[in-house]
C-alpha cells in the first residue's frame, strides 16, 4: 500500500471513531474560548459592594474563648455577617458563633440569606427562589459541602448564589454560560459522569486515537498537495 | 461536497498542525494523572496542631484589629497566628505575643516541610515575586522552598500569610507545556481566550465538520462488505484481462470487493494518486471493457476526451468478473525475480522438473494457467546425463556423454507454471523437456539445455507472471487436452480447480504421450481421479510400437480419443470451454477436431509456445 493511500485509509477509519467528538471538542473550545473567562467565572454578577468592616463596639467573646469551647478547629475567623459580628468555626463541623453572646447562630436564616444575597448580586433582578439543600448536592456545585443555601435570581441566563447554610459563607455562583462551559467542559474531557476526572481512561483512549487521526490527515494533507504525475491518456 | 472536500484540504493546510498539536497536548494532558501534576500525591493530610487558647484577646489588639473584615485565628507555620484582612490586604500577628509576624526563611521551610509527604528534604528557600510563570495568579513575595525528591518538587509559601500556594514539580513543569500548547498563550499559558486561539478554534471546528461531513461521502457499501472481505481472506480472487504498453496482456488475479485502485495495490500494482483513492485527485485512470458509466468524480476530474476514450478513475469502480482492464504506461513494469534452485527431478526420459524457491514472494500472484519468463544467461552449459535414472539410461544411448550449449546473448524462454497459485507464494514449479536438435549441425536447445544443466542452489532470475491461458469463471465444466510438458499449465489449472479456492467444476482431461514412460504426474492424477468424481483422466498413448500388450489405456493420437468420447457427450458440452496445451501439432490438430464439433473459437483456449 501506498503511503498515500494508508494515510487515507487510516484518516478515514480513524475518524470515523473519532469524528463526533471531533467536532464536539472543537466545538465545547471554541465555546470556551470565545466567551472571556472572566464573564464565565460570573464577576459581572457580584455587586462589588466591599465587605463591612467589623464592628468591635459589638464584640464581646474573645477568640480564646472560641478556641476553648471548640478545641479541635485548626481555624475560627471572625467577621460580619448580616450586619452582626460572628465567628465561623471551620472544625470538622461549621458552625456560626455569635461574637456578641457567644450563642450558636447556625444554621443561618432564609431571610438573613435573602438579604446577604441581595447586597452581593449586582443589579435589580429579583430572587425567584430560595432553597435549602441538605443532600443530592446538585452536579454543578458538587464539590461545596452541604448544606447549602442556593438562591436563584431572574434573568435569562438564570443565576444562582450559593451559600453554607452553616457559616452563611458565599461558597459560589453559577449562571448559564458558565452551564454551557460545563457542558463544554465535560465534552471536552468526556467525563460525562461527574464532569471534573481528568484521569479517565476513555478520553486517554479517544485523544490518542485523535492524535494519529490527525497525523494521518496530515500525512495525507502532503500527498494532497502533490502535482499530477499521471501520464497523459488523451488529447 | 467536492466544496468541502477542498475546504477540509485547504483548512487542514491552515489550522491541521494546531490540530494535531491539540490533540498531541490533550493526549498528553489525559495520559498524566492530575493528582501527581498538581503534587497532591505528597501533600501531607496531618492536621496541623490544636490551637492555644492562651491567644491576646481582642481589646489587647484594638489598635491592630482597627479597620479590618476579617480576622482568622489558626495555626502558622510555627506557631498560632492572627490573619488580620482588611481593605489593604492580610497582615500576620503572632496570636501569642500579638508581635508582628514575619514569613523568614525558617518558617518558610517550616511550613512547606509541614504540607510536603514525600520522599525528599526541603533543601532550600529563596525569596522571590509573584508573578512568574510558575505561580502567575499570586501577586507580592513568596518563598520558593525546594525538596531534593526527583522530580524537583517547589512549594511556594506566601510571603505574608505563610499558606501554601502552590505544589509544583516536573510533572506540572511538562503538563503546563501541554497547557501552553493547547491554550496557545504562549506568554501567560492561562489565557485561553487569546484571538490566536479564538480564530484557530473556529477554523478547526469548520474542520472537523466539514470532516465529519466527508465521512459520509467517504465511506461506501464497499468498505462494510464483509461477505467480500471473508472471500478475501480465503483467498478468493476475480481473473481479470490486464493490458498494458510494453507489456504482453495477461490476466491478473484481483481480491473481490474492492476498487481497481486498491485491488492493484495488493498486487503491488500502484497507481498514481495524490489522494489515495479518495476519488478527488483523478490520477489512477484505467480503461474497463465492457466500459461503464462514469460517476460525478470522474466527469469532474477526468477530461471529455478521456471520458470518451473511455478511461475512468480505479478508485471508483469496483473489481468485476469478466472485464479486461487496460493501464496506461508505466502503471506495471517487468521487474526481474530472483530465486534458487530448490530441487530438480526427472518426471520422464527427457523431462525434468524444476523448483524455484523465490527470494521474495511474487508480487502479483499468478493464476493457474501462467507462465513466467526465464532469463537465460549468455555462456555456456554443460547438460551432464549422469544424472539421468538407470531405467531411463537406455533412452539417453543416442545422446552424447556430454552436451554443451553456449551463445553470446542473454535470451528469454517461456514457461509454465506446473502448480496451483496458492499452494506456495515462493515457490514455482516448472517442467521442462530437453529439445533435440532440429538438425545434424544444430545446436540442442537453448533454454532446456539451460534448464537441464541447472542444480540445486543455482541462482535463477525470472520476469512473470503473464499469460491468459485459463478458463473463465463463467464455464461450467471444463475439457483439457495436453501433450508432452504441455502438462505444466493444465496440472496447475487442474490442481488450483480442486483446491480449497477452486470452483471444483467436472474435468475431462485428455493427455498424450509416446509411451508409459513420458506420462508426467502419471500416480499423481491416477490418485487425483480416484478421489476426486469430478475429474476424468484419460492418457492415450501414440508410439504403439513403445507401448505393451498389457496397457489397457486408449491408444492413439490424444485429439482422436477426445473426439470419440466428446461426441458420445456431446450434450454435456455446452458450457464447457476447452484449454488445449501441447506441441503446436497436437494444438493444431485438436482446434480442428474441437470446430468440426461445433465448439465456438471463443470457448478455447490454448497455449502453444514451443512445449
Amino acid at each position: 500500500m501506498k503511503p498515500v493511500t494508508f494515510f487515507r485509509k487510516a484518516h478515514k477509519w480513524a475518524t470515523l471513531v473519532i469524528g463526533v467528538q471531533a467536532v464536539l471538542w472543537t466545538l465545547g473550545g471554541v465555546y470556551m474560548t470565545v466567551i472571556p473567562l472572566p464573564v464565565i467565572h460570573g464577576k459581572h454578577l457580584m455587586s462589588g459592594v466591599a465587605p463591612s468592616e467589623i464592628d468591635w463596639s459589638r464584640v464581646d467573646i474573645d477568640p480564646g474563648l472560641v478556641v476553648m469551647a471548640n478545641p479541635d478547629a485548626p481555624l475560627i475567623r471572625l467577621t460580619m455577617f448580616d450586619g452582626d459580628p460572628v465567628y465561623q468555626v471551620l472544625g470538622e463541623r461549621h458552625t456560626l458563633i455569635s461574637a456578641e453572646t457567644g450563642g450558636v447562630v447556625s444554621p443561618v436564616s432564609e431571610d438573613a440569606i435573602r438579604r446577604v444575597a441581595r447586597t452581593d448580586f449586582s443589579g435589580d433582578a429579583e430572587i425567584v427562589s430560595v432553597t435549602l439543600i441538605t443532600d443530592n448536592v446538585p452536579l454543578e456545585i458538587q464539590n461545596a459541602r452541604p448544606p447549602l443555601w442556593r438562591v436563584d435570581f431572574a434573568g435569562w441566563n438564570e443565576p444562582s448564589f450559593f451559600y453554607s447554610a452553616e457559616t452563611g459563607q458565599f461558597v459560589s455562583r453559577r449562571h448559564n454560560l458558565w452551564r454551557g462551559f460545563d457542558i463544554a467542559w465535560m465534552f471536552h474531557i468526556m467525563d460525562y459522569e461527574d464532569r471534573n476526572d481528568m484521569d479517565n481512561w476513555l478520553l486517554r483512549v479517544a485523544t490518542a486515537v485523535g492524535l494519529f487521526s490527525a497525523l494521518f490527515g496530515m500525512g495525507l494533507l502532503i500527498y494532497r498537495l502533490g502535482f499530477r504525475n499521471r501520464a497523459k491518456v488523451a488529447p | 461536497m467536492i466544496f468541502v472536500r477542498s475546504l477540509h484540504k485547504w483548512l487542514g493546510l491552515i489550522v491541521g498542525l494546531q490540530m494535531t498539536l491539540w490533540m498531541l497536548s490533550g493526549f498528553a494532558m489525559a495520559a498524566m494523572s492530575m493528582n501527581q501534576v498538581k503534587g497532591g500525591d505528597r501533600r501531607s493530610d496531618a492536621a496541623p496542631p490544636p490551637l492555644a487558647r492562651q491567644v491576646q484577646t481582642v481589646p489587647a489588639m484594638q489598635e491592630v484589629f482597627q479597620g479590618s473584615i476579617s480576622v482568622a485565628l489558626r495555626y502558622g507555620p510555627d506557631g498560632p497566628v492572627y490573619e488580620i484582612v482588611n481593605a489593604a490586604g492580610a497582615t500576620l500577628r503572632d496570636a501569642r505575643t500579638g508581635q508582628a509576624y514575619e514569613i523568614t526563611a525558617e518558617r518558610a521551610l517550616a511550613a512547606a516541610t509541614r504540607d510536603y509527604s514525600g520522599p525528599g528534604r526541603a533543601i532550600s528557600a529563596e525569596q522571590i515575586t509573584a508573578p512568574f510563570i510558575e505561580l502567575r495568579k499570586h501577586d507580592g513575595p513568596v518563598w520558593r522552598v525546594n525538596f531534593d525528591d526527583r522530580r524537583n518538587t517547589s512549594l511556594y509559601i506566601d510571603g505574608v500569610t505563610g499558606l501554601v500556594l502552590e505544589r509544583r514539580n516536573d510533572i506540572w513543569r511538562v503538563f503546563d507545556i501541554f497547557w501552553m500548547l493547547h491554550t496557545m498563550d504562549y506568554v501567560g499559558r492561562d489565557n485561553f481566550n487569546n484571538p490566536l486561539v479564538i480564530v484557530a478554534g473556529l477554523a478547526a471546528l469548520w474542520l472537523s465538520m466539514s470532516g465529519f461531513i466527508l465521512l459520509f461521502s467517504s465511506f461506501r457499501g464497499r468498505d462494510f462488505d464483509f461477505g467480500s472481505a471473508l472471500r478475501r481472506f480465503r483467498g478468493a480472487t476475480i481473473t481479470s484481462v490486464v493490458k498494458a504498453p510494453g507489456r504482453e496482456v495477461s490476466s491478473l488475479a484481483l481480491a473481490p470487493g474492492l476498487s481497481y485502485f486498491d485491488a492493484f495495490a495488493r498486487t503491488g500494482v500502484n497507481l498514481p494518486s495524490n489522494c489515495g483513492g479518495a476519488g478527488s485527485c483523478g490520477q489512477c485512470v484505467i480503461r474497463l471493457s465492457p466500459s461503464v458509466r462514469p460517476d460525478k468524480d470522474e466527469q469532474r476530474q477526468l477530461s471529455a476526451a478521456e471520458l470518451n476514450e473511455g478511461w475512468r478513475m480505479a478508485c471508483r469502480h469496483r473489481v468485476r468478473a469478466n472485464t479486461e482492464v487496460e493501464l496506461p504506461a508505466g502503471v506495471i513494469d517487468n521487474e526481474l525475480l530472483s530465486g534458487q534452485v530448490s530441487s530438480v527431478r526427472f518426471l520422464a526420459p527427457f523431462t525434468k522438473e524444476i523448483r524455484i524457491r523465490l527470494d521474495d514472494p511474487l508480487p502479483r500472484p499468478f493464476v493457474a494457467g501462467q507462465y513466467i519468463q526465464l532469463v537465460i544467461p549468455a555462456g555456456t552449459f554443460l547438460v551432464d546425463p549422469a544424472s539421468v535414472p538407470d531405467s531411463w539410461r537406455g533412452k539417453w544411448v543416442d545422446i552424447p556423454s556430454t552436451l554443451d550449449s553456449s551463445a553470446a546473448e542473454e535470451v528469454r524462454r517461456l514457461y509454465s507454471i506446473a502448480v496451483a497459485p496458492n499452494e506456495n507464494p515462493r515457490e514455482l514449479v516448472l517442467n521442462v523437456r530437453l529439445v533435440p536438435p532440429a538438425g545434424a549441425s544444430k545446436p540442442w536447445g537453448r533454454g532446456s539445455s539451460y534448464v537441464f544443466s541447472l542444480l540445486p542452489g543455482d541462482a535463477v532470475t525470472l520476469c512473470g507472471p503473464y499469460g491468459r491461458f485459463g478458463p473463465s469463471d463463467s464455464a461450467r465444466s471444463l475439457v483439457l487436452i495436453g501433450g508432452g510438458s504441455g502438462m505444466a499449465p493444465l496440472r496447475s489449472i487442474v490442481r488450483h480447480e480442486y483446491s480449497e479456492q477452486g470452483l471444483k467444476r467436472p474435468i475431462r482431461f485428455f493427455y498424450g504421450a509416446r509411451c508409459e514412460e513420458d506420462i508426467l504426474y502419471r500416480e499423481e492424477f491416477e490418485q487425483l481421479a480416484a478421489k476426486v468424481e469430478a475429474l476424468d483422466w484419460i492418457v492415450a498413448l501414440s508410439d504403439d510400437l513403445a507401448t505393451p500388450d498389457k496397457w489397457s489405456g486408449y491408444r492413439g493420437f490424444v485429439h482422436d480419443v477426445a473426439r470419440r468420447e466428446l461426441t458420445e457427450s456431446f450434450k454435456e458440452l455446452a458450457d464447457a470451454e476447452f484449454l488445449l496445451c501441447g506441441p503446436p501439432a497436437l494444438i493444431e490438430a485438436a482446434r480442428q477436431m474441437l470446430r468440426g464439433l461445433g465448439i465456438a473459437d471463443d470457448r478455447v483456449w490454448y497455449e502453444d509456445f514451443g512445449v
